[in-house]
């Protein structure tokens, strides 16, 4: 009985939206009405006025950076709920649980060899990411895996003296207040036309250019790895 | 391309073993990574491979291991 | 009916919102909820980036010189949709979460179980 019923809201549901879809502009046209002049103004302005050879990245760390803002601490929330419920205290009772140490010569001698290659490729993205497609999301994930490999071979005891649980937290409510007082800078600065010092925008093409844009793409990275180290180790078993 | 989504979707659903179920879902988010791609998009390209088919997946075992259960 | 073979991208995502949400009433277990919600969410950013594609232009990176406004697709949507992904990616560690330790409490992760066991 509740079979039927989910099945016919489902297809009742399609059978509408499928209606609305059937009007819809055609796919791919050039004058169809989402693209207007909005669109036109971000593509001509983008270089003189952010410096950002990547289009879409400095739509989202320039013209809206308040969205990236908000998502960051909608990851910082995500992070603190984790925290919240899966975290185990200290107990003499949890010593009986041991992590399956792996013993093997192979994989340590490898990961010496490919960890610092990926964490390279992480910083090469996170770097790059108002020349090249990118931005701080993807760079800040390789690197986040990156630690999670070493802690996947290294073992707990370990990895633990190396990346702290007081020092990664710091890390991540400093970070995040970084981001909102160097946008809150730059937005009062800038929308009241004072000249405070500003780094400047510099030619576009070499790295250093952009203004804003290369911290702001550190600090996010930063806040997405240590969010995805988070979540393994919490799931994995609680963290010290 | 949009067939194969289709396809691996319906999949997801009358696959009864949760691990096969999983693996599923991440050949999912590879297409729609593909597809992405087709569509001139190529940060969100990246962004899909390193969250979409590798975070999700890992979170999904690592809960598979502390259920305790791989139901065959 | 051709207005639906024309934007095959817009149809496809809404089937696929469909079968998402049918997974997630139809079965018991948590963790195929979840999945399904997941495979909902990936079909909204299709049809979101469906959406700003236009034909015959390159993707919005500036190489050498700069091809004026006709020369590139809509930034706009692709840019909303980036945020939307890392959202997805929290929504889904906090359900797992919860799965975890509704595990702990109740032993089973039904639906039908746990209601009956709540019932008592």
């Amino acid at each position: 009985m509740r079979k039927f019923l989910s099945i016919g809201i489902t297809t009742t549901l399609i059978i509408i939206l499928l209606m609305g879809v059937n009007e819809l502009p055609t796919f791919g046209e050039y004058d169809n009405p989402a693209n207007n002049e909005v669109a036109h103004y971000y593509i001509e302005k983008a270089t003189e006025d952010t410096g950002a050879m990547n289009i879409v990245t400095g739509i989202i760390l320039d013209y809206r950076a308040f969205d990236t803002f908000v998502e960051s601490s909608v990851l910082f929330t995500a992070s603190i709920i984790v925290l919240l419920l899966l975290k185990k205290e200290k107990n003499s009772q949890d010593t009986e649980i041991d992590e399956t140490i792996i013993q093997s010569t192979i994989l340590k001698e490898v990961s010496k060899v490919i960890i610092p290659c990926i964490q390279i490729f992480g910083a090469y993205i996170i770097f790059y990411g108002h020349l090249s497609p990118g931005g701080g999301f993807a760079g800040g994930t390789i690197i986040g895996t990156s630690l999670i490999l070493y802690r996947i071979i290294y073992g707990k005891k370990f990895t633990d003296k190396l990346l702290p649980y007081s020092r990664l937290i710091r890390y991540l409510c400093g970070s995040i207040m970084f981001y909102g007082l160097l946008k809150g800078y730059s937005f009062i600065t800038g929308g009241n036309h004072l000249a405070l010092p500003q780094p400047s925008l510099g030619t576009p093409g070499n790295i250093l250019s952009g203004g804003f844009l290369l911290p702001l793409n550190i600090l996010v990275g930063l806040i997405v790895a240590i969010t995805i180290y988070f979540f393994f180790t919490l799931f994995d078993g609680g963290e010290i | 391309m949009l067939m194969f989504l289709i396809g691996a979707s319906v999949a997801v659903s009358t696959i009864k073993s949760l691990l096969g179920a999983i693996i599923v879902f991440m050949v999912y988010s590879l297409i729609m990574t593909i597809l992405w791609q087709q569509l001139n998009a190529p940060d969100l390209a990246i962004t899909e491979a390193a969250v979409g088919a590798g975070i999700t997946t890992i979170l999904f075992i690592l809960t598979l291991k502390r259920i305790k259960g791989v139901r065959k | 009916m051709e207005g639906l073979i024309n934007n095959y991208y817009e149809t496809g995502a809404i089937i696929l919102f469909g079968i998402g949400f049918a997974i997630l009433l139809l079965h018991n277990n948590l963790i195929k909820k979840i999945i399904g919600m997941n495979i909902m969410d990936t079909a909204i950013f299709l049809f979101f980036i469906a959406k700003g594609y236009i034909i015959g232009r390159d993707a919005p990176i500036i190489i050498g010189a700069h091809k004026g406004v006709h020369g590139y697709i809509n930034p706009l949507p692709s840019a909303l949709m980036l945020t939307g992904i890392v959202v997805a990616v929290s929504t889904t560690a906090f359900a797992l979460a919860l799965t975890v330790k509704l595990y702990d409490g109740y032993g089973t992760i039904e639906v039908d179980e746990i209601i009956k066991m709540r019932s008592d």
